[in-house]
């Protein structure tokens, strides 16, 4: 491969960048290879197996529990069959992030980061070694008004010369006042302002400092962090913008997992926006047998879904509602029949119908 | 047993050992460790097994590479609140030479600094050669997603390789 310090000085092209990633990629793998260990069919076909027991229990217990509770309406499946659906109660464990408006930056735990005002980490990532910094940069939304900021953990081993510290960002960033230094916890972070990246660009470059005279230097990308909490946009998912992202007031997200018996079908963390009506995402896996909606007002009565073919859900789905506390906002979980591995593309849109008989309608984002 | 769990499990074995080095390739780059990418791949062909008999044998390696990412997403939205995306480079004047092969890899490292949906649109269309098209079926995005993400991945490589040689120069 050609090294990348070799690469037109100015501005290699893109047909430059995709022979390096197709060659580089490559040669990569391969010399990783030795580092593969070796993968046991008889384990992967025997958990295989546990997971269709676990499955096929969980089926039976489906159906019972759907049948031990009450219907709820007469309401037909949008495009299906008109077949009665039964809520069934979440199993699900639920937590709720609080909106982000102050934080405090710390160190403990082997973890960095920020925590915000309710206690709960907005984001952080684990320190590693004692040898590499970690890096933190948030700000934001794009578009919005406010600092961004990225916070320096200094290597536990090293003790910078006073005033040495060099935080470098990426061009066309542009430092706003001067660096704080603070120390968390007995540790080195460094905190420098800055005004907003390009798209999709991490603001760090890289550190310097000098220890004894001796100048110790750590390139981009070090230990960077970018996540955000939240869904979509919020959580970066696009990879728009190099930096986590501030919930702001008003905005309520909520993060669960799904767990069956110990199968661990996954999750996520769903943000709505202040003044968002709702929010609707179908996932888990393969599947894509589950969807999550947030909705605001008050508690669904009932739900249809309408998907992108007349009998994609004519096996039925079953429901199940959380309120958030201390907001209008319900957790609404559907599990779905009749999805396969297609795309997210199944799922088109709910319909719930709120306790005073009004009735609204959410398209999958 | 009957003889057709023993037929599924005979072909499912078949596959796993023509599938297995290409999916923990690609795991491993999704992943950046070898450890992450072996579990990832156990947990991508336990699924695939519990799913082998409605899967075709043409189209099973996508299947599984689809189940990859998704399984990859998964796991990532699960942790990433304390997960560090790129790895160390600490290149201090006086350190030891103790880098990883992997660490040495500048792609690698590059890859590694990249947002998730991009790194993943990056490895499906640049070492599993997939199309455009295939790459969107592939993660449930849009085409246009996956120009996008393509794109800006680009500017990013293109933005880093830029700054490490202002600092090398």
């Amino acid at each position: 491969m050609s090294h990348p310090s070799n690469a037109p000085s100015n501005s290699p092209t893109d047909a430059d960048l995709e022979d390096l990633l197709r060659v580089g990629l490559r040669e990569a793998v391969d010399r990783a290879d030795a580092a593969y260990l070796p993968l046991e069919v008889s384990e992967i076909v025997a958990e295989g197996a546990r997971t269709l027991s676990r499955r096929r229990r969980w089926q039976v217990l489906g159906a019972a529990a759907a049948a031990a509770v009450a219907v709820v309406g007469s309401w037909a499946l949008t495009g299906g069959s008109g077949t009665r659906l039964s809520q069934q109660p979440a199993t699900v464990p639920v937590s709720t992030v609080a909106p982000t408006t102050s934080e405090e930056i710390f160190v403990q735990d082997e973890r960095f980061g920020v925590r915000v005002e309710s206690g709960e980490v907005s984001t952080a990532l684990n320190v590693i070694g004692s040898v590499a910094p970690a890096v933190l940069q948030w700000g934001p939304p794009p578009g919005s008004a406010g600092a961004h900021e990225v916070l320096v953990l200094i290597p536990e081993a090293d003790h910078p010369d006073p005033g040495s510290v060099d935080v470098a960002l990426v061009p066309d960033v542009r430092r706003l006042g001067e660096a704080r230094q603070i120390i968390v916890n007995g540790r080195l972070v460094i905190v420098v302002r800055h005004t907003p990246p390009p798209t999709g660009m991490t603001p760090y470059a890289g550190l310097t400092y000098t220890i004894g005279g001796r100048e110790v230097r750590h390139l981009s990308p070090g230990i960077v962090h970018i996540d955000g909490v939240g869904a979509g946009a919020a959580r970066n998912e696009g990879g728009d913008f190099g930096y986590a992202v501030r919930l702001e007031a008003g905005t309520v997200a909520v993060s669960l997992q799904r767990r069956v018996g110990d199968l661990d079908l996954g999750g996520g963390v769903f943000t709505l926006p202040a003044g968002s009506p709702g929010l609707l995402r179908l996932g888990d896996g393969a599947d894509f047998d589950m969807a999550y909606a947030l909705v605001r007002g008050t508690p669904p009565r009932a739900v249809t879904v309408t998907g992108d073919t007349p009998s994609r859900f004519a096996g039925g789905v079953s429901w199940g509602g959380m309120t958030i506390d201390d907001t209008d906002v319900t957790l609404v979980l559907i599990a779905l029949t009749g999805t396969d591995d297609s795309g997210s593309g199944q799922l088109r849109s709910i319909t719930w119908t709120d306790a005073d008989g009004g009735r609204h309608t959410l398209r999958a984002s | 047993m009957t003889p057709q769990d023993r037929e599924r499990d005979a072909s499912f074995a078949q596959f796993v050992e023509v599938a297995s080095p290409g999916l923990l390739r690609t795991a491993w780059l999704l992943t950046g460790s070898s450890e992450a990418a072996h579990e990832l791949v156990q947990a991508t062909l336990v699924k695939a097994y519990v799913r082998w008999p409605q899967i075709r044998s043409e189209s099973a390696m996508a299947y599984c590479r689809r189940i990859l990412a998704n399984e990859r997403t998964d796991r990532w939205r699960r942790t990433r609140r304390e997960v560090p995306v790129a790895e160390v480079d600490t290149r201090s004047a006086d350190r030891s030479d103790t880098a990883t092969s992997d660490d040495r890899d500048e792609v690698v490292r590059l890859l590694r600094g990249l947002p998730e949906q991009q790194r993943r649109v990056v490895v499906l269309r640049y070492y599993c050669d997939l199309s455009e098209d295939t790459v969107a079926d592939t993660l449930g995005i849009s085409v246009g997603t996956v120009k996008s993400s393509a794109s800006r991945a680009l500017a990013a490589l293109r933005a880093q390789l830029v700054v490490q040689e202002g600092e090398i120069r």
